[in-house]
């Protein structure tokens, strides 16, 4: 069973594109709850309460952040049964052009897909779009 | 004659027989224009005369003198005479010396009493000739020694049998100057690596292709342990036959050019990589704003902030510019 409840969980700790991406949201989709997070830390806790619930996840997760980054949360959540879950759809959005680190990055299967920086209306539309 | 001299001779006669020397005499006159001649009635008295008179340029020499006779004579008239040619005068009971003395370097003999201008003329002629021929020989072999001895480049001869050191030029000598002295009881390969010894064998021998390696490290020279490019060439020998003439170039310092251009080109990769990820986080966060901006210029109800953030943007994208010029500046 579906909860019409949605949500956005931004992972960055760049307070810039918590904005950015806050400020697109509001004004895409105001219904979304959002939730912003400066590392991946904790962010595992919510998701987990989140997909209990049965509720829409859509994460935008930045790779290079200090002390817990993307990698770190994608190596322990890439086989987490939780995280095996449809409607956990997970985005990563990073400033980087290395194509290593962004193919390094499809590799998840918890990756939907990879976004370069800069953030755009359009990359939002793209990811809340998507259909698995 | 040579055809084109255009100096008058200088001839030295060495003879005790008064008779004989008139009659030379008359013949080298009569075909010799200006002929200058020195007489010396016994091997003393030629000795002062090339002691004392420079440009003597033929020697006619009586193999019986009253203070020396036959080879003896000979041995000590080619010795006083240098390089200046010799023709042997004698009768018909000396020929046997005076065939032996033509093994010895005399240039010709001449029996006394066969002898008449125009067989004079001929024999001189050829003298002339062959000496003026030999010397060149001499001299180019001069030069071309001086060209291995001189040389700026260090220059080796090698036996190709056991590549014994027959020569070293005087450049290959002062990388030893402690060895120099017994460079010809070395074999090439003792100035080597004990690892390089059988690389550096099969290319002398071309039993490798030239592709192999050519750089060998040279230990122990007066400037350290160098690195050498060799190059080899059979050349022929004078005695043995052949010979091995080795040529070693000093690349020590391009191979450290090499290597100091290398380190410095991956240090540069490295700062290039890592300032262009540090530039592109807040290039893409200015282009993510503009971007914003644009999009929703109705509703942008705080634009004075986000000029701020565009600012602070832009003078993080500052910093790390010049943080990447002082970083490609040092070393």
């Amino acid at each position: 069973m579906e909860s019409s409840k949605k949500h956005i969980v931004i992972i960055d700790d760049d307070p810039i594109y918590q904005r950015i991406i806050k400020f697109l949201a509001q004004r895409m989709v105001p219904d979304y709850e959002q939730h912003a997070l400066l590392n991946a830390a904790g962010a595992s806790q919510i998701l987990k309460k989140l997909l209990k619930r049965g509720e829409q996840v859509y994460v935008l997760l930045d790779l290079n952040m200090p002390e817990y980054d993307g990698w770190r949360f994608l190596d322990l959540t890439e086989k987490a049964s939780w995280a095996a879950c449809s409607q956990l759809k997970l985005f990563v959005v990073s400033s980087t052009t290395d194509t290593r680190e962004i193919e390094r990055a499809k590799e998840y299967a918890l990756v939907k897909d990879v976004i370069t920086k800069p953030f755009t209306k359009e990359n939002l539309n793209y990811i809340l779009g998507y259909a698995s | 004659m040579l055809s084109n001299r255009t100096k008058p001779l200088n001839v030295l006669v060495i003879e005790d027989n008064l008779g004989d020397y008139i009659l030379l005499e008359d013949y080298l006159l009569e075909k010799n224009k200006g002929i200058q001649i020195e007489h010396a009635q016994n091997l003393s008295q030629a000795q002062d005369i090339l002691n004392l008179k420079a440009g003597i340029e033929l020697i006619f020499l009586d193999l019986i003198l009253p203070d020396a006779s036959g080879i003896e004579l000979v041995q000590a008239c080619l010795k006083m005479a240098d390089k200046t040619p010799i023709i042997i005068l004698t009768g018909y009971s000396d020929l046997h010396w005076a065939k032996r003395s033509l093994q010895l370097g005399v240039y010709d003999f001449l029996v006394k009493d066969e002898l008449n201008p125009n067989l004079l003329g001929k024999s001189m002629a050829f003298t002339l000739n062959r000496h003026f021929f030999i010397q060149q020989v001499e001299r180019e072999r001069q030069n071309f020694a001086r060209l291995f001895n001189l040389s700026p480049q260090p220059m080796w001869l090698l036996k190709p049998e056991n590549l014994a050191i027959t020569h070293a030029n005087q450049t290959a000598c002062a990388l030893y100057p402690d060895k120099s002295q017994i460079f010809k009881q070395l074999s090439f390969l003792e100035l080597f690596r004990e690892e390089d010894c059988e690389a550096i064998k099969a290319l002398i021998q071309m039993k490798s292709s030239s592709r192999g390696q050519h750089y060998f490290e040279q230990p122990n020279t007066l400037e350290g342990n160098i690195q050498v490019e060799l190059h080899f060439t059979r050349v022929p020998d004078m005695n043995a036959g052949e010979a091995i003439l080795i040529q070693a170039n000093n690349v020590t310092r391009t191979l450290d050019y090499i290597q100091t251009i290398e380190r410095q080109n991956a240090k540069l990769r490295k700062i290039a990589w890592d300032q262009s990820h540090r530039l592109r986080a807040p290039l893409a966060r200015i282009m993510s704003i503009v971007n914003l901006i644009q999009a929703h210029p109705e509703s942008v109800e705080d634009l004075v902030s986000w000029l701020n953030e565009l600012k602070y943007s832009s003078e993080e994208m500052d910093a790390v510019l010049k943080q990447l010029v002082n970083e490609t500046k040092e070393g």
